[in-house]
């Protein structure tokens, strides 16, 4: 069975005066259809603009080369027109903020029917009946008057339902969702996560969701992807990555959260800071902050290791083999 | 007497059609020597309304905040007193709070200098000192903000609070800005400062977890009240307030197993317009009758533990012995 998603040797540059940086150096994921594949990483990691590239929907300044096969057709090549009729009907994405996604002066039913006209041709009748099908599904309460309603009278949570809906519109076959929860409390985040995991099984659409947040991705993420510094760390389903964490640096991100089972102890922080990715340290680019580093970390870029079938990482030290054995 | 002591706060704001929004309806809350007190609660629940009335910064409407033993006077134009200036601020965005022109150790210097604190020639020491404190080098100084990381820029903000060597320091999300590997440093440096230089903290949070590691107590804030307040410990192990185990039941856990989190039924109502009886009552599983009509007060519950909840009214024991974990169907 072919996945749904193929992003092979994925590689994204700044270009600009100086010389060019690079934002997403060589990386390889693939996305089967129904499930949540999630993406984890610090700010400067290269994960939204793995996202964005895969929509073609990078800043002028950057430039992805390599592969995203969907449906036969390379996106990075894509006409700017072809690229219009893939988003929105085959791929949808929701962003962080909701706020700033939507247009604070139309109204809730001109957003949510505008691209169900564009798309599917839809009449101004057909398109409205469409819109109240949408909120109802993501679970708004009173669909009739939230149409003609604008953003700011609803909370943020309810923002992020209706850009959820907004997505939703043309069934697409993936749905990128970019921290749909970080800028929400725990409370309203558990319900938009319950949202996601419900679609994703009624509908079969795939998600790739981006945060940086491991519990989130450990609700809902099937399979997951670590990235550092615009390279891939770890990789594998989520159960196996957060259970017995191979890479240092996946396994340091899991050590500082607070542990229900160690309350009382101080945090286990990764020293120094995630790297700008204009200064990316030499050889493994997490070798100034791991405690296993070895002169050949320092020189070589290390190559993604396989483990199994769906499990790889980017740690020849492998100082925690031991310990995966004995799991 | 504590060394912070908020005794029924009321903040209220006046929309431009005239409604007041009562963002802070009597809260009380107190933060000892070198206790560090968490507050969490959902966005617009006046967490921020409240710790922005500690200092100073908000009027207050009612009630009253002292500090030391003395009233916390409003900031106007004027220097605060000498005993206010014990009494310090650290803000969520650091970017927000540093001039991006000057160098840091004139910031720090400037906290120095309008303190008049110590002699010109050896504020330079007192700056690198500071630095030192909060575990940046002291080539830092000389460095702009922007050459600077969020932790790193957050400890700076940390490191001009400290020089009026305060006594209390109310710190709103200090952590929510910074990266989690980030995070779990400033975390740490807090603890160390408050157990070294037997400072309190009031540490508002919308994050619990990471509250549940640095405090010593956390109180629990829903729509302008306080519905809770425990030794950190046992807020956790055995939460009172219905509210509480919904906030602690949302945290999803890193641990692989695949579990949604429950979602609390319902939206936080509009402060200016709040439900009759308790204000919890229309998202409550366990709401009876009471719950509808009258308020509950914050009332001791044993030992340390207070809530405002009518299911541990005496009167009502047996109603709910302890409170159940929420099911969602979302």
């Amino acid at each position: 069975m072919s996945a749904l998603l193929d992003v092979s040797n994925l590689r994204i540059e700044l270009t600009g005066r100086h010389s060019p940086v690079t934002i997403v150096d060589d990386i390889d994921f693939s996305v089967e259809a129904g499930e949540v594949f999630g993406i984890a990483g610090e700010s400067g990691s290269g994960k939204t603009m793995t996202a964005l590239s895969v929509l073609g929907l990078l800043p002028n300044s950057m430039r992805a080369s390599g592969q995203a096969v969907l449906g036969g057709r390379n996106l990075l090549t894509l006409s700017p027109s072809a690229l219009r009729d893939v988003r929105g009907r085959q791929i949808a994405m929701v962003f962080q903020d909701p706020t700033s996604s939507l247009h604070p002066m139309l109204s809730i039913e001109h957003q949510l029917t505008e691209h169900l006209r564009f798309h599917l041709g839809l009449g101004r009748d057909q398109a409205r009946q469409r819109a109240f099908e949408l909120l109802t599904e993501v679970r708004i309460p009173d669909p009739a008057a939230a149409l003609n309603g604008y953003p700011h009278q609803f909370s943020g949570g309810m923002r992020q339902r209706i850009q959820i809906a907004m997505a939703l519109a043309c069934e697409p076959q993936l749905l990128i969702a970019d921290e749909p929860t970080t800028a929400l409390d725990v409370t309203v985040q558990a319900g938009i996560l319950r949202l996601l995991d419900r679609l994703r099984r009624d509908s079969g659409m795939a998600v790739i969701l981006i945060t940086h947040d491991l519990g989130v991705l450990s609700a809902l993420a099937d399979r997951m992807m670590v990235m550092y510094a615009g390279r891939v760390a770890e990789t594998g389903t989520s159960a196996e990555v957060l259970r017995s964490a191979r890479h240092p640096y996946t396994r340091g991100l899991l050590d500082s959260l607070p542990h229900p089972e160690a309350a009382d102890q101080p945090l286990v922080p990764i020293g120094g800071t995630p790297p700008n990715p204009a200064q990316r340290p030499s050889g493994c680019a997490f070798h100034p902050r791991c405690a296993y580093a070895t002169d050949r970390c320092r020189r070589e870029v290390p190559p993604l290791i396989r483990l199994d079938s769906d499990r790889a990482m980017a740690c020849p030290v492998d100082p925690f083999a031991a310990l995966a054995l004995s799991v | 007497m504590s060394m912070l002591d908020i005794r029924n706060l009321e903040v209220v704001y006046q929309r431009t059609d005239g409604t007041p929004v009562h963002a802070v309806a009597g809260a009380s809350l107190s933060v000892e020597v070198g206790e560090i007190v968490g507050l969490v609660g959902e966005t617009g629940c006046g967490k921020s309304s409240l710790a922005r009335a500690a200092v100073g910064l908000t009027p207050i409407a009612g009630g009253e905040v002292r500090f030391d033993g003395a009233p916390v006077s409003a900031l106007g134009r004027r220097a605060r007193t000498k005993t206010d200036v014990r009494l310090q601020m650290v803000f969520q965005n650091p970017y927000g709070s540093l001039n991006p022109r000057r160098k840091i150790g004139e910031q720090v210097a400037d906290a120095l200098t309008i303190l008049s604190d110590g002699a010109r020639g050896d504020r330079r020491g007192r700056v690198v000192e500071l630095l030192r404190r909060v575990g940046l080098s002291s080539d830092m100084a000389d460095r702009h903000p922007h050459q600077l990381s969020g932790g790193q820029r957050q400890r700076v903000a940390i490191a001009r609070a400290l020089a009026a060597s305060p006594k209390v320091i109310v710190l709103d999300e200090p952590l929510s800005a910074l990266d989690a590997s980030v995070q779990a440093q400033v975390a740490n440096l807090l603890v160390d400062l408050s157990r070294e230089l037997g400072m309190g903290m009031l540490l508002i949070s919308h994050d619990l977890a990471i509250v549940r590691h640095v405090a010593h107590r956390t109180a629990v804030m829903y729509l302008g009240h306080i519905v809770e307040s425990a030794p950190t410990r046992q807020l956790w192990s055995a939460p009172a307030h219905p509210y509480t185990r919904a906030l602690i039941d949302a945290i999803p856990h890193p641990d692989g197993a695949g579990h949604l989190p429950e979602a609390l039924a319902g939206e936080i109502p509009d402060p200016a317009h709040p439900p009759l009886g308790c204000r919890f009552n229309p998202r409550c599983p366990h709401a009876f009758d009471r719950c509808r009509v009258d308020s509950p007060v914050l009332q001791p519950l044993d030992g340390a533990r207070t809530v405002a909840c009518w299911l541990h009214e005496p009167a009502e024991a047996g109603r709910v012995p302890v409170v159940s974990e929420f099911r969602t169907a979302v």
